[in-house]
Formats: C-alpha cells, sequence, structure tokens
C-alpha cells in the first residue's frame, strides 16, 4: 500500500523479550504505534535466538503502522567475538583485553556497512577500529 | 534537582562514528534502554534516547555518566554531544498508545472501529470494518486507503446489485480494509496478496475480526501470487493501493488478476504522477482515468481499452 514513513526507531532488544516498558513502550507509543503487535511480531521471529540482542529497524508510516527488519548484531558483539572475549574492557584501557586482526576489522566492517550510516568500507572500517578501541580491543596489523 | 519517580530520559545526537560505542558502553553501564530514532529524510541526523531508571540514576550519578562516556568520542577526534536529561512518567505503555485511534467514518457509510472501542450510537447505521490497527498499513487514515474505500462505495452504488457477487483481488492489501470494504459492500470473495508478511497476518486477522474469514485468501506475494490465488480466473475488481512506480512495474501483469470487463481502482500514486501512469497503463491495453483526488494523491479507475 502506499507508504511513507514519518520516522526510523532503532531498538537493540533483547531476542524474545521485547515488552511495553521502555524502550519498546515510549520509542514506539509516541508515533501511536500498536506496542503489543510489535512486540509480539518481534518475539516471534526472535525466539529461537534466545539470549542475544537482535537490533530492530522499525519504520512508522503516516497512518501509524509499522513494519520492521532485524538487522546485524551490535559492533561491539561482533568484535568481541572475533577478539575471543567476554566483554570489552570496563575502563577503556585501550588495547588491554584482547585483540583483533585487520582483516577481521574488514570482516566486521562489512557486515556492518548497512546499518552504519556510512558509505564506504574504509569509512565503516574506522568507525570499528575506534569502537574496538574504546573497548580495550587492539587492531594488529 | 531531585530524582522523579518514573523514567529519566537522556537525549543526545548520535553521530555516525560514536554510535556503535555508545551502545556498547550505555549496556555495559547496565543502560541497555535505547533507541535511536531519525526522520526518513535525514537519516544522517539520529538521535540516541536512553531511559534509566529515576531511582537509580540521581544528578550526581548523571554527572558519573557523562564522564564515561566522553572518552569514547576521542579515537574519532571529536567530542562528546551535549547530553540532555528529562522527566519521563510511569505509564502502561501496552494501553496508552490506543489514544491515538478512534471510531472512523469514511464516506457516506463505512465505519472503521478500532477492535476495542464500541460502536458509538451516531454511527451505527454505518457499515462496521473492525480493524486491530496498525501492523500494516491502512488503517483508514490516510488520504490513499480513503479514496479507495470511497470509490468502493461510488462503485457500488452505481447499480442495485452493488459489488453483489463480485470477486475481488487486492493487490498490496496490507491491514486488509479494501477487500474487508468490499466484502461488507457485498462482494463475494477476496483474494489478497503483500509482500510484507506483517500485512498478511494483519489482513488474515482483521477478516477473522470481522466473522469473514471464509470470504477472504490471502498470501505473501506480489501479482504472481495473487494470480495463483484466483487459480487462473482473473477478478471483477481489482484493488491495488501500493506507490505509482510499484503500479507501473507490475501493470503489464494486470491482465492475470482482472478480467476484461473488469474494474480496477489504484491509488497510491501522487496526481502529479498520473500522466506518464496512465501512459503505461494505456501501453498494457487499460484505459485509466484520474477519478478522485485527496491532499496531492489521486484515484485511478482502469478498465481494458474497448
Amino acid at each position: 500500500m502506499a507508504k511513507k514513513v514519518v520516522a526510523v526507531i532503532k531498538l537493540a532488544l533483547q531476542a524474545g523479550k521485547a515488552n511495553p516498558a521502555p524502550p519498546v513502550g515510549p520509542a514506539l507509543g509516541q508515533h501511536g504505534v500498536n506496542i503489543m503487535a510489535f512486540c509480539k511480531e518481534y518475539n516471534a521471529r526472535t525466539q529461537e535466538k534466545a539470549g542475544y540482542v537482535i537490533p530492530v529497524e522499525i519504520s512508522v508510516f503516516e497512518d501509524r503502522s509499522f513494519t520492521f527488519i532485524t538487522k546485524t548484531p551490535p559492533a561491539s558483539v561482533l568484535i568481541s567475538k572475533a577478539a575471543g572475549i567476554e566483554k570489552g574492557a570496563a575502563t577503556s584501557a585501550k588495547g588491554s583485553v584482547g585483540a583483533i586482526s585487520r582483516a577481521q576489522l574488514e570482516e566486521i566492517a562489512k557486515t556492518k556497512l548497512p546499518d552504519l550510516n556510512c558509505t564506504s568500507v574504509e569509512s565503516a572500517m574506522r568507525i570499528i577500529e575506534g569502537t574496538a578501541r574504546n573497548m580495550g580491543v587492539a587492531v594488529n596489523d | 534537582m531531585a530524582a522523579a519517580p518514573g523514567w529519566w530520559r537522556l537525549e543526545l545526537a548520535s553521530l555516525p562514528e560514536l554510535e556503535e560505542s555508545l551502545l556498547w558502553k550505555l549496556a555495559e553501564l547496565g543502560i541497555p534502554r535505547v533507541a535511536v530514532q531519525h526522520r526518513p529524510e535525514t537519516p544522517s541526523q539520529r538521535q540516541l534516547i536512553a531511559w534509566l531508571p529515576a531511582i537509580d540514576w540521581p544528578e550526581p550519578e548523571q554527572q558519573q555518566l557523562a564522564l564515561a562516556l566522553a572518552p569514547l568520542a576521542e579515537p574519532f577526534g571529536l567530542a562528546l554531544p551535549p547530553l540532555q536529561w528529562s522527566q519521563q512518567a510511569d505509564e502502561d505503555w501496552s494501553l496508552s498508545w490506543k489514544q491515538h485511534w478512534q471510531a472512523d467514518p469514511v464516506g457516506q457509510g463505512l465505519l472503521i472501529l478500532p477492535a476495542w472501542l464500541p460502536c458509538p450510537p451516531e454511527h451505527a447505521e454505518r457499515r462496521l470494518i473492525a480493524m486491530d490497527p496498525g501492523s500494516a498499513f491502512g488503517t483508514g487514515s490516510h488520504p490513499t486507503t480513503r479514496l479507495c474505500l470511497e470509490a468502493l462505495e461510488l462503485l457500488a452504488a452505481r447499480t442495485p446489485e452493488g459489488l453483489a457477487g463480485l470477486r475481488v483481488a487486492d493487490l498490496g492489501c496490507g491491514s486488509g480494509v479494501l477487500g474487508l470494504a468490499a466484502l461488507r459492500l457485498g462482494a463475494a470473495s477476496v483474494a489478497a496478496v503483500d509482500t510484507d508478511s506483517l500485512a498478511v497476518r494483519a489482513t488474515t486477522d482483521n477478516a477473522a475480526l470481522n466473522g469473514l474469514t471464509p470470504q477472504v485468501r490471502v498470501q505473501l506475494g506480489s501479482v504472481e501470487a495473487l494470480a495463483e490465488l484466483l487459480e487462473g480466473q482473473p477478478a471483477d475488481l481489482l484493488l491495488c493501493n501500493i506507490l505509482a512506480p510499484v503500479i507501473q512495474a507490475l501493470c503489464p501483469a494486470f491482465n492475470t488478476v482482472l478480467a476484461a470487463n473488469g474494474v480496477g481502482l489504484l491509488s497510491g500514486l501522487l496526481v502529479d504522477q498520473a500522466p506518464a501512469l496512465q501512459l503505461a497503463l494505456r501501453d498494457e491495453g487499460w484505459q485509466a482515468e484520474l477519478t478522485a483526488e485527496q491532499s496531492q494523491w489521486g484515484l485511478m479507475t482502469i478498465r481494458r481499452v474497448a
């Protein structure tokens, strides 16, 4: 049908566990979106990935209807996985918790490119490298 | 400022370089309730919003948070955008979205009614289409939906038998509202397709809500799926509220879903898109006339060229 998007909202939600509490309720409710319909659909689509954060991008249309697509995992999850660590450093002690190779960096950048609000792999690599540094993960050449 | 009951709403401009770092750090700090939003016309101007339980985040903690986030901008040679704090009261978000929805009279005799509302007495004479609104386009509030519904009414009023007995095809069914309206106006059956699985489910659910399940068949897909649903017998009435470029792309296959003596109601097109679409339809053997307009949107009625 004739769809004009009025807002695009990205939420990082636990798979299978969306509920009307923030962020879902206030982020979507301000647009009149059917909160319960969204939660039901999101949980149905992601229930098999319980335990993971599955980001979702919701497009709200002029008539307050919506659709959504699930997105790539957060960069931090991909970086942690590549570095073989549980999570980043609590206090941004740079290079202190692990390392990834430049090839791994490029792979993550390519995976995340559609969601990073940038157009080239090079820009995406800069974003991923900065994120890794913030997490205390070094990038080895 | 004293901590309010409910939530603190923290907002900041989400620079593209910083977004993933912010999402990581906030989650690390026990702040997983985050949204990033933007208007479709300005995808690079994103806004990050986080909700923090007010009781856990008194003012000194907020200052600590600002200090913890500031270094994230350093690897990019940027400065952290200013943090804006505001209070947000707790509420039952599972219900509060419903205040945006009301009974919606359309045309001379139709009423779109959110499923949880009783029919207002002043609209008791109207034909009722109950909807669980929101999970697919076609809630009734958009001009293109209204144009189609009003055109259906006019079509039904043209002959004493109205739409009685007609087989209807709905291409891009969304919420299913157009097909359900056609049934309410006397049509015999609806075959509906949409490429969005949310729409397929919404149409199925809304058909059930109106007790019209036996008359509605829905499938995921485009015009090919619709032709399949019609089992080789093109429909008497085609409803298609998509967008002009999509209609143009699909119109070479309209003869598989609309009978030679049938009528098509097309919307989703802007009035200034009509001439090009008319030419495209003409090339495929359809005579197209712009028969109604509302807020720059148009409705086109098509019939086979004699």
